[in-house]
């Protein structure tokens, strides 16, 4: 092995050699890439597709059966698209190349959808917004559960559980992880691990004793009484989140608020609070949709119609018509969708860095 | 402003002793420097002042109140940390303004002070800026100016320039200075840097194992050491020291004998200043072991009869090599005798 080096070096250091060995390096980069980026495309489809035939079929889907004809059309157009431009932005040298190659890629996909794809677009299967009784038509009978409800009742049921599921997990976590944070207390160690067991007790088994506790104190079918499960369920988590977060405040920041004449309730909201900010909206956005999508124990505690949220109204929309419209259901899994993945989208910055902070703690 | 007093403070934690025992007072405006090395209970006593802690026994006094029941907001204190402890989510100008928010200071009463004492540590123009944007040493005039700002009667700087560079440590050593005196303020300044306590406080407490060593000027502590370990805390190159045992009038270190000026018994630790140390060809001889250039002064470390000892020559170029025979001699009166056991200074000097 040492000759060949030796007899090699010679060639190198005269530089004829630099441009060969230049141009390997970057081949193999292009090479290293393409095969990031092929891998990368094979593993999200699988998770994509699902997502994108709900969309599809939401907006073309008539009474009847599901054809698969557009969701074909579309991926037909789309893969090739993303493809091409996987190639451009490997081979391309500049940004400006790249852009411009995804401009005019954009412009042919979206015309050619529209030439394709657009003439079988409609928005009829979200007529579930505006009309009420629209399980009723489709069966022209009545559901077993009474009328149907407006999907607003369950919309609003869904986003008054999951506020004020926000509201209690931020306000009971936030003081509780700052309390465990910073006080030495008998039996601290203990509480710190029982929060953890707590979160690897599947809350499932409890979904008796849960119902019967709040039939006996009558909050049964009611959408407090679920928050107050949910939350009671989320909290340890949440609170063993959060102390990572006031662990890594220094206290220094604290003792010279106290210094400077602030009480400690002061430090706390004006100093540290801030500092825990990404850890609070972290926290905030999971405990939303972590009550938004919840599906288990509203499906047991809540009942009467008009106290369904955004799952179980999907869930008795497929019940009803699933078979006879799959376009409805796909709609309304749509629209249920949408508001967690507006927060995810809007607060992603956040997110990732949550685990940077719980990995502190 | 105020006299500060520490009447037989003592601090106990769970399972650890962190202040012993102190009794101390400092007189209204002065600039004192609590010098130990880490762990010797100095932050401790520092946070007692500033009402974070509270002692387990003892008084703390300012001008003559007892003030251990007194909250940290209602004391009065300014303090700058180490880290500097700034508010990382407000501006410099926020940072500054924060103490006045509970001050009862109006908007713009607040502004004016903030722009005065922004101009006194000379940062008017960083006002905007997030201390994230800041230099170290800017970060360390902000949490100065905030400390300063509500005109505090006692301040309290925890080794403050400890993460700063060498030049700009020096810069700051004489900023702080010139602040202290423009506001008379009474200041207390935490250090484990001799050259910081020295060159910046009036007078100097050496705490040790929770406890005062002594208290003095820099030039007590060099010349009259109360115990060993001041003086080999105090003085760099540091002090060399030999086991010795006295009896009557002389004392025996290894092979040599050196004759006392009054009469002794028992182990000694006779301690020896580098600087005091002559390599002049008349007295005891010894052999140059290693030669260390320290720039302005050249630092030898010899074998001798007394064992090895340091000591620094003037000038950039070392006079002597390695393994070069000389005589060493020193004068009688800067060497200091030590009680073994207790580590007390004694009385009894070596004469020649």
């Amino acid at each position: 092995m040492h000759a060949p080096t030796l007899t090699a070096a010679p060639a190198r250091a005269d530089g004829a050699d630099w441009a060969a060995l230049a141009l390997r390096a970057r081949w193999r980069r292009t090479a290293e890439q393409s095969a990031l980026l092929a891998f990368l495309l094979a593993v999200s489809i699988p998770i994509l597709l699902p997502y994108f035939w709900m969309v599809v079929i939401s907006f073309t889907a008539r009474s009847g059966g599901v054809s698969t004809s557009v969701l074909w059309a579309a991926c037909a157009i789309i893969v090739p698209a993303v493809m091409i431009y996987c190639v451009v932005h490997l081979i391309a040298p500049s940004t400006r190349v790249r852009l411009v190659a995804a401009l005019v890629l954009l412009v042919a996909t979206i015309a050619l959808l529209i030439a394709l794809v657009g003439p079988a677009l409609h928005v009829a299967n979200y007529r579930f917004l505006w009309r009420r009784n629209i399980v009723e038509e489709i069966r022209s009978k009545a559901t077993a559960g009474g009328q149907f409800p407006s999907v607003w009742i369950a919309f609003r049921n869904s986003l008054a559980l999951a506020l004020s599921e926000t509201v209690i997990i931020l306000a009971v976590a936030s003081l509780a992880a700052y309390y465990v944070s910073r006080f030495a207390f008998r039996g601290r160690e203990a509480f710190l691990q029982g929060l953890l067991v707590l979160h690897a007790f599947p809350a499932m088994t409890l979904i008796i004793p849960l119902f019967l506790i709040l039939h006996w104190i009558g909050l049964l079918d009611t959408i407090v009484g679920v928050m107050l499960v949910l939350a009671t369920i989320e909290l340890p988590f949440y609170v063993f989140v959060l102390k990572g977060f006031f662990d890594a405040v220094p206290w220094d920041i604290e003792m010279s608020a106290m210094t400077d004449g602030a009480t400690r309730r002061q430090a706390f909201r004006l100093v540290v609070l801030p500092q825990v900010r990404v850890g609070l909206i972290a926290v905030g956005v999971f405990a939303f949709i972590r009550a938004w999508e919840e599906y288990i124990f509203v499906r047991t505690m809540l009942i009467e119609n008009t106290h369904w949220v955004m799952s179980l109204y999907l869930y008795w929309v497929s019940d009803d018509i699933m078979g006879v419209d799959y376009g409805i259901v796909a709609a309304v899994s749509v629209f249920y969708v949408l508001p967690s993945l507006l927060l995810y989208v809007f607060c992603q910055k956040y997110l990732t860095q949550m685990t940077i902070g719980g990995i502190r703690g | 402003m105020a006299r500060i007093e520490l009447r037989n403070v003592q601090k106990r934690w769970a399972g650890a002793t962190a202040v012993e025992r102190i009794d101390l007072a400092i007189d209204d405006g002065a600039f004192v420097a609590v010098l130990g090395p880490s762990g010797c209970g100095k932050t401790t006593t520092l946070l007692m002042l500033a009402g974070i802690y509270s002692p387990t026994s003892g008084d703390i006094a300012f001008d003559g109140a007892r003030v251990n029941d007194v909250e940290a907001r209602d004391r009065n204190v300014g303090i700058v940390f180490q880290s500097y402890a700034l508010y990382p989510s407000m501006s410099v100008l926020e940072n500054i303004l924060f103490p006045l928010r509970f001050a009862k200071v109006g908007r713009a009463e607040g502004e004016r002070r903030a722009r005065e004492i922004a101009a006194l540590v000379r940062i008017e123009a960083l006002l905007e800026r997030r201390p994230s944007q800041l230099s170290g040493g800017q970060q360390q005039r902000v949490a100065l100016a905030r400390a300063l700002v509500k005109r505090p009667r006692l301040l309290l700087l925890d080794e403050p320039l400890s993460n700063l560079d060498a030049s700009l440590r020096l810069t700051m050593r004489t900023e702080i200075r010139r602040i202290q005196r423009e506001l008379g303020v009474t200041t207390i300044l935490v250090t484990h840097d001799q050259i910081e306590a020295t060159t910046m406080a009036d007078r100097i407490v050496v705490m040790n194992a929770g406890g005062v060593e002594q208290e003095g000027t820099a030039r007590d502590l060099y010349e009259r050491p109360a115990t060993l370990f001041v003086a080999t805390f105090v003085g760099s190159p540091p002090i060399n020291v030999f086991d010795g045992v006295a009896a009557g009038d002389t004392v025996r270190v290894r092979d040599a004998t050196l004759p006392l000026s009054s009469s002794a018994a028992g182990e000694v630790v006779v301690g020896i200043r580098p600087e005091s140390v002559r390599a002049n060809g008349n007295g005891m001889p010894a052999r140059i072991a290693a030669v260390e250039p320290m720039g302005r002064e050249v630092l030898y470390t010899a074998e001798g009869a007394l064992g090895a000892i340091r000591f620094v020559e003037a000038g950039a170029d070392a006079r002597l090599r390695e393994g070069d025979e000389v005589a060493l001699d020193y004068a009688s009166r800067d060497v200091l005798l030590f009680d073994k056991a207790s580590g007390r200074r004694l009385e009894t000097r070596i004469v020649s």
